[in-house]
């Protein structure tokens, strides 16, 4: 006799339970699917009087009292590990560049007099470090943002985008605990203050380049998944 | 059936059997490897979902295994494959845990009595 194979409607069927068990995110529902479909078969084969609903029920009470949720979490692990290494040899890659190292270098330089100059002229309070760090708060947030629109196909709620975007949140915690902001200090500290958070902008601004590379890599990977859920609109 | 999940003993091996599996393998998918363990067992052994997939993540994490994906069936299927990592560290792990059950055969049959 031929083993069982479910086809596209039956698999949908999968998918509806799957999806009801709490599981909607298409690439997560794409990585239990095949596991699922398995289990289900072999029921249908061992049992050929089986319904389909019967041996979905019995196959899901084989996974356990976890469910689906060990392959979901090894699943996510993975990507978070794997996209951790990408990200980092590419902020390896751009911090190591020497012209990056001198853009630094200029800026800090730059910052530093700058706070001198607006001390002389009165006008100091464009140089506010309160101001700074709203400011680059405001400028991450965009940042973010822009990248989730740019990979807008994956939604923010994508395992792939959640593994990459979940690298920087220490540096948003970072910037709105910095304890600068709330002491007043002599003109020198301010000047090195100031040119401490122009290099962390700067550091900010070859993160956001880190994990736009990353993001593409990330979004390449998973094409063949993408092309997958667009022919079982899932 | 001796389920993977609930024995220590057998869990502490769940990853030299994976290794063992793609070693003869040369790739295999998540649930394939649940069936080839109760298959040739003859059932008496069972890989739970919730030792298997850590287990994978664990191999993975340490550059032993790599995963491709492929369409089958309607399906997308993650096939997991030694690295060459993991090629050289499998024939170590298989060796190192024969010598753990020979040590243990041996204190299992052996008469440990004092006096």
């Amino acid at each position: 006799m031929d083993k069982k194979t479910l086809n596209q409607d039956e698999l949908h069927i999968l998918i509806g339970f799957i999806k009801r068990h709490g599981f909607t995110e298409p690439f997560i529902v794409a990585e239990i699917l095949d596991h699922f479909a398995c289990k289900v078969e072999e029921k249908m084969d061992q049992h050929p009087h089986l319904s389909l609903e019967a041996a979905l029920a019995e196959a899901h009470q084989d996974f356990g009292v976890m469910g689906f949720r060990p392959i979901v979490r090894a699943y996510e692990a993975n990507l978070k590990q794997k996209y951790r290494t990408v990200y980092r040899g590419e902020l390896k890659k751009i911090l190591a560049h020497p012209v990056y190292v001198v853009i630094a270098l200029l800026i800090a330089a730059a910052f530093y007099k700058a706070w001198f100059w607006a001390e002389q002229n009165s006008c100091r309070q464009f140089l506010d470090i309160n101001d700074i760090d709203i400011e680059l708060l405001f400028v991450y947030g965009m940042s973010i943002l822009f990248l989730s629109r740019k990979f807008s196909s994956f939604g923010l709620r994508n395992p792939v985008v959640k593994a990459i975007l979940g690298l920087d949140t220490w540096v948003a915690f970072f910037i709105g605990l910095n304890p600068m902001h709330h002491y007043k200090y002599g003109t020198k500290v301010q000047a090195v203050a100031i040119t401490v958070n122009a290099i962390f902008c700067f550091y900010l601004v070859v993160r956001f380049f880190a994990l736009y590379t990353t993001l593409k890599k990330g979004y390449k990977d998973s094409e063949i998944v993408q092309d997958y859920l667009k022919s079982v609109d899932l | 059936m001796l389920s993977v999940e609930p024995n220590p003993v057998i869990k502490g091996s769940l990853t030299v059997i994976i290794l063992k599996l793609l070693e003869e393998n040369s790739r295999m998918y998540g649930y394939e490897m649940t069936r080839a363990v109760r298959d040739v067992t003859k059932n008496k052994m069972d890989i739970t979902e919730a030792a298997l997939y850590p287990a994978l993540h664990k191999l993975l994490e340490e550059g032993l295994l790599e995963t491709t994906s492929e369409v089958v069936d309607g399906r997308m299927r993650k096939y997991y494959s030694l690295t060459k990592k993991g090629k050289k560290e499998t024939v170590s792990k298989i060796n190192a845990l024969k010598d753990a059950i020979g040590s243990l055969q041996l204190i299992l049959n052996s008469n440990l009595s004092n006096g």
